[in-house]
């Protein structure tokens, strides 16, 4: 090769993709900024995920379509979102998210045991808070926010 | 070398915070996001430390 030439591309062909380990370190420390980054992004979407979320307030039923010991589905804040509004023995009233929190099946009402049943994997809920009373959820059910306007019933948000 | 084997240790445990986070979020667990986030940021600082002091070496 030409004398020229070597001196001014010293680097042979066969080193020209070696990686020192500074370089390499340096690739490394980015790397673990990156993963710093993503696991505040992470941080910071989990506490925008919980908490009370207002929506669009809908009408559920008058007070009077719903009797005592019984449930109703509804969907809030969209129609597809399914929601299911309990009306206890005693007179109150309470409203969950019908997603099961486990695999997503649809829980029902169980009037006699007072809780919300998802039949694919035995889970049940507390129809009162929503609490896990049983099997494989990990997490209670998100409450549904309820007003009574004149004995009309409204969803007005989520919590989770 | 040593210093690259403990920066590379200290990678895989931020890949495993990230990991542990991100499936205890999808299945509803956030309590452990921010002390996950806190430790990441640290062991990024750590990492940071080393290479300034590689680089004056």
């Amino acid at each position: 090769m030409d004398k020229a030439l070597q001196d001014d591309f010293p680097i042979d062909w066969e080193q020209d993709g070696f990686v020192s380990r500074r370089e390499f370190f340096k690739f490394m420390t980015l790397a673990s900024g990156g993963l710093a980054i993503g696991s505040v992004g992470l941080a910071a979407w989990s506490s925008a995920l919980r908490g009370e979320r207002r929506f669009e307030p809908i009408r559920i039923a008058r007070l009077d379509e719903v009797p005592t010991g019984t449930a109703l589905g509804f969907g809030y804040p969209r129609p597809s979102d399914l929601c299911i509004l309990v009306h206890h023995k005693d007179g109150t009233l309470s409203a969950f998210s019908r997603r099961c929190t486990h695999l997503s099946c649809p829980v029902d009402y169980q009037a006699q045991t007072e809780r919300l049943f998802c039949p694919c994997h035995n889970g049940a809920f507390s129809s009162k808070d929503g609490s896990v009373l049983q099997g494989p959820p990990p997490a209670p059910l998100p409450r549904v926010l309820i007003e009574n306007r004149d004995g009309e019933l409204w969803a007005v948000g989520v919590v989770h | 070398m040593a210093l690259l084997l403990f920066n590379l240790v200290l990678i895989l445990l931020q890949l495993w915070l990230f990991v542990s986070v991100l499936e205890g979020m999808l299945h509803g667990k956030t309590a452990m996001a921010l002390p996950a986030a806190l430790a990441s940021v640290g062991l990024c600082l750590v990492n940071v430390w080393m290479l300034r002091g590689l680089s004056r070496g």
